[in-house]
């Protein structure tokens, strides 16, 4: 029944089972030696996990759909951590391999149907495409798996190998785009929180000072003393074994008719603030930082499984979709055209044009925007851009490169009219990010200059 | 006929003549008019022709005041009194003297108390606010406010009033008059008074008893009540007589206490 053809060269083998061609990796480096282009299956044979994992990963992301997609077993004696199952379809042996040959039929058979032109896409979309090819050809979904190897501590088989394991939000965010744009369906199985700064999902909770931020903080009960109305921490009563009342020196002895204890107060033991709400941080495993547990990045972590749209796409690739989305705000200039149109303006000023021009200068503060995820940074450059498109005339001009910074050009507005406009701006994005974040600190600075004479065409 | 338009009650007292009248109200005639009446007016008097030395003494303690600028410990004990706290708060933002903490103790209160405090001591408006889970009465929330208050002087009040802007400055500023000075009691007014009988006769009792009872009985030496809606104390002989004890009566109890360390 079996046609076996077993070659040895340099430690490769290859096998001929029942049709199909088997190739053995025992290296990492064999991916890139081998042409693996006429493999139906790939078995991963090594006892070092270390090797393994390599080698998954060079086959997963290579940059050929015929070698990324193909069935890859791992021989049953490696040894098979988390993170190396999962990257394969399967353990292999040799003694029965009945299935995972019916399961590689079913793969090839699959694999065929596939667009795998994909040179001219760039990287999201092409891996975007390939998920796609994935899901269809293994009929299967894309689970969460609780890993300690990536930094959410999430992962998903197949992708885990494109991204690093410090990048396992891109990896989310990838999905989550696929599901917005309708290749993938998404059910939500987790909410994950992660750093603010690095991405990273292991936090270490603890409660700290509000005042000085510090952990080391002290707890003591409050008793009260119910006879003389007597209330202070609990060591103020200690006297050898017993409780005594310092005000009127009676002796405490049941809880409940002699005393009771109403609450409990933190003496931070390094700045001695006294205070009974700790404030919950969240201190980052990975880079160290301290998050306010209200800006910690909230993500779904979801199940995907591919839809009608997925399945064109994986069959198909993008037929008579636009090859780049469309920016979303529009209305906010680059700085190089702002920069040509500020010159026009300018020149129309020198040739006799009435109106004022102002240039304001907005600036959120450094500290007030380094508080959001990378994510949200972009979305509160787009609110704050939305606000100041809200109050402006159709003829002004906005240019932002960063969430930062703005640049607004004031162009048909009195002079009155071009200080008023900026006081409102002014007081809504401070009141905007003032009330949001619970700052009380200074958050925007906005500059307003008439230029109507300046010969500054830069 | 003309009879007929005068109440009935006057008619009574027109019969019955001045006599009837002294010999139904004489206690009234001997102990209260001498009391509330007469001396009123004498301290008035004696206030009115000393007016200018009060000035000068006053105007001597707010400069020390406002030079020293102590730090006042304002403290306030109270159950459910959660939607009063913001208002208080603003009232206080108001004050002519500003370098003041603000505790308040929350005495087990079983509404929205605790999450309005906590949300205004993260806003910065309260300096320092204490939960307690379970009620242990006012004198005990107060005692709890002492033990973490910092301030030269402490100022009780209650949650439910409202201050003039200078209320604070006023209140301790005759610390400054005399060292042995151990409490001050603030004037307490009903600021509704119209709003209903009640408020009204409130309002004259309040008058009566707080407004012009305890500037005289504090002229004459003997001043009783430090009212626990507005009273300053120095936190020194607070600490030689233990607090307040457990009511009823404690503002009463609180001011014989500090009267009797002289």
């Amino acid at each position: 029944m079996l046609e076996l053809a077993k070659s040895k060269k340099e430690g490769r083998r290859s096998l001929r089972l029942d049709g199909l061609h088997i190739l053995y990796f025992y290296h990492h480096s064999d991916v890139k030696r081998e042409d693996t282009n006429h493999a139906d299956a790939i078995v991963v044979q090594t006892d070092s996990e270390f090797e393994a994992l390599e080698t998954l990963r060079e086959v997963r992301s290579d940059s050929s759909r015929t070698i990324s997609l193909k069935p890859v077993f791992v021989s049953s004696y490696t040894n098979c951590g988390e993170n190396i199952r999962l990257l394969f379809d399967g353990t292999w042996t040799e003694e029965h391999p009945e299935n995972q040959l019916q399961f590689i039929r079913k793969i090839t058979g699959s694999l065929k149907n596939l667009n795998t032109e994909v040179h001219e896409l760039d990287f999201r979309r092409a891996l975007s495409q390939r998920i796609c090819q994935y899901l269809y050809s293994r009929v299967t979904t894309l689970q969460p798996i609780r890993t300690r190897y990536v930094n959410t501590g999430y992962a998903y088989s197949f992708i885990s190998s494109i991204f690093k394991s410090s990048e396992g939000l891109k990896a989310i965010d990838l999905l989550d785009e696929m599901h917005q744009d309708g290749y993938l369906d998404g059910q939500r199985n987790e909410i994950i929180q992660s750093c603010n700064h690095c991405s990273g999902g292991y936090f270490n909770y603890r409660e700290c000072c509000p005042s000085c931020g510090s952990p080391d903080l002290q707890s003591s009960d409050l008793i009260h003393h119910f006879v003389c109305a007597h209330v202070g921490p609990e060591d103020t009563f200690k006297k050898d074994d017993r409780l005594e009342c310092p005000k009127c020196d009676k002796e405490l002895r049941h809880i409940g008719i002699d005393y009771d204890k109403p609450s409990s107060m933190y003496t931070c033991r390094s700045c001695r603030h006294q205070f009974q709400n700790a404030t919950v941080k969240a201190l980052c495993v990975d880079c160290g930082k301290d998050n306010e547990l209200s800006m910690l990045h909230t993500r779904s972590i979801k199940t995907y499984s591919i839809t009608a749209k997925g399945e064109y796409l994986a069959k198909f690739g993008y037929k008579g979709e636009p090859a780049q989305k469309t920016e979303e705000n529009s209305s906010i200039l680059n700085p190089e055209i702002y920069k040509l149109f500020r010159k026009q303006e300018l020149l129309k000023r020198q040739t006799g044009s009435s109106s004022p021009l102002f240039e304001a200068e907005l600036t959120i503060l450094a500290n007030v925007v380094d508080r959001f995820h990378v994510e949200r940074r972009k979305m509160l450059q787009r609110e704050i851009c939305s606000i100041l498109t809200h109050y402006l005339e159709p003829t002004d001009l906005i240019c932002s490169e960063n969430p930062y910074s703005y640049t607004i050009l004031i162009c048909n507005s009195d002079t009155k009219r071009a200080h008023l406009t900026s006081d409102v701006i002014n007081n809504n994005i401070s009141r905007l990010l003032a009330d949001g974040l619970d700052i009380k600190d200074q958050t925007v600075k906005l500059k307003l200059t008439d230029i109507s004479d300046s010969n500054d065409n830069a | 006929m003309p009879d007929q338009l005068i109440p009935e009650y006057i008619q009574y007292w027109l019969a019955g003549g001045w006599g009837k009248f002294f010999r139904v109200f004489w206690y009234f005639a001997i102990f209260e008019f001498t009391r509330y009446i007469i001396i009123d007016y004498i301290i008035a008097f004696i206030h009115w022709v000393k007016r200018e030395d009060y000035d000068d003494r006053y105007k001597a303690g707010r400069q020390a005041l406002f030079s020293e600028n102590p730090l006042i410990s304002i403290i306030i004990p109270g159950k459910n009194e959660g939607r009063h706290l913001y208002k208080l708060t603003k009232s206080l933002e108001e004050q002519t003297y500003q370098n003041f903490e603000l505790i308040i103790v929350d005495d087990g209160s079983d509404d929205d108390t605790p999450i309005i405090g906590q949300n205004l001591e993260k806003l910065g408006l309260i300096d320092k606010f204490i939960r307690n889970e379970v009620r242990g009465g006012k004198a005990s929330a107060a005692n709890l406010a002492l033990q973490y208050a910092t301030g030269k002087f402490i100022v009780h009040l209650d949650a439910d009033c409202s201050f003039d802007r200078d209320a604070i400055a006023r209140v301790v500023i005759p610390f400054y008059y005399d060292e042995k000075i151990g409490a001050v009691g603030g004037n307490v007014k009903v600021r509704n008074y119209q709003e209903s009988l009640c408020s009204s006769l409130q309002a004259i009792e309040y008058l009566k008893t707080v407004s012009v009872g305890r500037i005289v009985t504090s002229t004459l030496g003997i001043y009783k009540i430090v009212s626990g809606a507005f009273g300053a104390f120095r936190p020194e002989i607070l600490d030689k007589i233990g607090g307040w004890d457990i009511g009823p009566g404690l503002d009463g109890d609180i001011t014989v206490k500090i009267r009797k360390c002289g």
